[in-house]
């Protein structure tokens, strides 16, 4: 791997990848090891191979969604067979009923779409959070055009309507 | 822009999917101002929830734990290294009669206090003779361990002992070869990404 180009596109972009990979994990312990070893994979990546890559950041995206998914599962594995933690999802700082109590929406928000099917929640903070192209995305999660359109659609409308139902049980409650 | 209407419009076709990221960035800005229309206000946590989740970063100890971590068998090596070496060292001064302890203390201090630290010699307050006749028996610019090898009457248990301890050396040393290449890159690396940290208000800023 080439230094100035670790340093000048891979770099800069360590924030996005942990916050993509913070999103698929659920836990911020998990999410800063994988970030840790996509960097030292990438820094280690022979120099033919990374003259290849055309879009350091999907690439980097690509690698840190592929390590993320496999700690994801090695974690759901862990607690199904220890069946510690169940309905309680990791990484998150405040719980909805103190969120409802305090009107913090957004982070009402975030736990809306971060209880959405795997496929929406990625292509939707890929796009919302990290103001991806369609076609970056194609990339990232290997999925078609119509697929990262369908799931973008059917998130934001799934956030729209329970936050619309969550503003009408406050306002009736209060 | 920014007129109710004009977000409104946005608005729809952003649920659809039809928006560009720019006028995306829009929206965000819009509902984030503190200047949203009432009848509007009901959708501004979603591009709240989105401007503050474009601002969550990670925190910087994992790799200061890491190079930690990485680096610890060093420290155990090195540990090692000069345990041996303080043993290996104690077992070669502790030999009352070893000529080269004798000669080294001979030429590194006045006789009166070359024969206080020896035992076995008789009269602390001369000039030995049985100092001076050992010393004037071996050349002086032999070492040590040459004078070992050419006494007859070693300990074989010393000897062996000696070998022991040259093996363990010898393994410790091969294992700080075989790290070395790998953490020769690993401490580039961290390097490079500490210096980074450093100059980070800069790129940023």
């Amino acid at each position: 791997m080439n230094w100035t180009i670790f340093q000048e596109q891979i770099f800069p972009i360590r924030d996005k990848l942990y916050r993509f990979a913070l999103r698929i994990t659920g836990n911020t312990h998990e999410a800063e090891d994988v970030v840790q070893e996509v960097l030292e994979k990438i820094w280690k990546t022979p120099e033919a191979q990374s003259e290849q890559v055309l879009n350091w950041e999907a690439w980097c995206m690509t690698l840190t969604r592929n390590r993320s998914l496999d700690k994801a599962r090695a974690q759901t594995q862990r607690r199904t067979t220890t069946l510690d933690g169940l309905g309680e999802r990791p990484g998150v700082s405040t719980n909805p009923a103190q969120a409802v109590e305090t009107r913090d929406l957004a982070e009402i928000v975030r736990r809306m779409m971060q209880e959405l099917p795997e496929k929406q929640r990625l292509v939707m903070h890929l796009r919302d959070i990290e103001e991806l192209s369609y076609e970056e995305i194609t990339e990232v999660l290997n999925i078609s055009l119509e697929q990262v359109k369908v799931n973008l659609h059917r998130a934001r409308k799934a956030i729209r309507e329970q936050l619309n139902a969550t503003v009408n049980h406050l306002t009736e409650i209060s | 822009m920014n007129k109710v209407s004009d977000i409104q419009a946005l608005l729809d076709r952003y649920w659809e999917g039809e928006t560009s990221v720019e006028e995306e960035r829009l929206l965000k800005s819009y509902f984030n101002s503190g200047n949203v229309d009432e009848h509007l206000l009901r959708i501004a946590p979603l591009f709240q929830a989105l401007q503050r989740e474009q601002s969550v970063q990670m925190t910087t100890s994992k790799v200061v734990e890491i190079r930690a971590h990485r680096f610890s068998w060093h420290g155990w090596a090195a540990a090692a290294s000069v345990a041996l070496l303080i043993t290996a060292g104690f077992w070669w001064w502790s030999k009352p009669q070893h000529p080269a302890v004798e000669q080294i203390a001979q030429t590194n201090a006045p006789p009166q206090e070359a024969v206080t630290v020896l035992p076995n010699v008789a009269e602390p307050v001369q000039e030995s003779p049985a100092v001076a006749g050992i010393v004037q028996e071996k050349p002086l610019h032999k070492k040590g361990k040459q004078v070992i090898r050419s006494k007859p009457a070693v300990d074989p248990e010393a000897e062996k002992a000696m070998e022991e301890i040259k093996a363990a050396l010898a393994l410790v040393s091969s294992k700080i070869k075989k790290g070395k290449h790998e953490a020769a890159k690993g401490a580039l690396y961290l390097e490079e990404v500490d210096k980074l940290f450093k100059i980070k208000p800069e790129t940023e800023g």
